[in-house]
């Protein structure tokens, strides 16, 4: 059970990445989160610094994800 | 270690990941070695790693906070692992030049690790977390030339791979400015 989740949740990674890939997500994004992040900080905003910083993270994976493979010219 | 003592250490350690972000800027910036993706996502974990010790210092120190850094630092460090075992095939050849013996991509993991110790060993001191509501406040003096600092690099990397990638994935090997092509 527990498995088949883990399962469904790396598939769903899986079409997330491909979905960024086709639609050219922007290399920028976690720079812009974290920035906006900051400046949540800035305004002792910790709810939201920590919900922007958890984007960005989000962001790093799934662009790891697209370039896992890019010095080798492979795709997974 | 005191609250106050705690956020001293926070403000060197982001003054330290500052330096990191600056250093491969002016890399980038005076020897024209444009970041690579995996390049641009290790300075992305150093960011993001970064900032859990900015919510130490405007919020007090706080365990999740320390999370915070340690995540990223590991995923971060992943990266430039990547990076290393990519170019790690012989003949592969590898990206950059090299500093001190050791390209940046090596430095990038070194680094991540010693981020993860040093946050580690903050989580060692209980005492720092005992009044920590106390030092919550807004920034001022050195810890606010500091955030500023980190703030000005974050968003100038973002811009640097605005210039470099445009709207869209930056290519394996770049080596011009999309934005600034004629």
């Amino acid at each position: 059970m527990r498995s088949a989740r883990v399962v469904t949740f790396w598939r769903q990674c899986v079409t997330l990445a491909q979905i960024c890939r086709e639609s050219r997500i922007m290399m920028t994004i976690p720079f812009w989160a974290l920035a906006a992040g900051l400046a949540a900080i800035w305004f002792g905003k910790r709810n939201l610094a920590l919900a922007l910083w958890g984007a960005g993270m989000a962001a790093i994976l799934v662009l790891f994800r697209i370039h896992a493979t890019s010095q080798l010219g492979l795709g997974l | 270690m005191t609250p106050l003592l705690s956020l001293r250490l926070n403000a060197l350690g982001l003054l330290a990941l500052s330096g990191v972000l600056a250093f491969a800027f002016a890399d980038q910036i005076f020897h024209g070695d444009l970041p690579c993706p995996l390049c641009i996502l290790q300075r992305a974990g150093f960011a993001a790693a970064g900032f859990g010790l900015a919510l130490n210092l405007r919020f007090g120190p706080r365990p999740s906070h320390y999370a915070v850094t340690i995540l990223a630092a590991v995923a971060g460090g992943s990266v430039s692992l990547r990076q290393m075992a990519l170019h790690i095939v012989p003949g592969t050849g590898s990206y950059g030049d090299a500093f001190m013996g050791l390209h940046f991509y090596t430095w990038a993991f070194v680094l991540s690790g010693l981020i993860v110790i040093g946050t580690a060993t903050m989580l060692l001191f209980d005492r720092q977390f005992r009044d920590a509501e106390k030092v919550a406040a807004p920034l001022s003096g050195l810890a606010v030339v500091v955030f500023g600092l980190f703030a000005l690099l974050t968003l100038g990397n973002g811009v640097s791979t605005l210039l470099e990638c445009g709207g869209g994935l930056c290519p394996d090997n770049p080596t011009d400015y999309l934005l600034l092509k004629k």
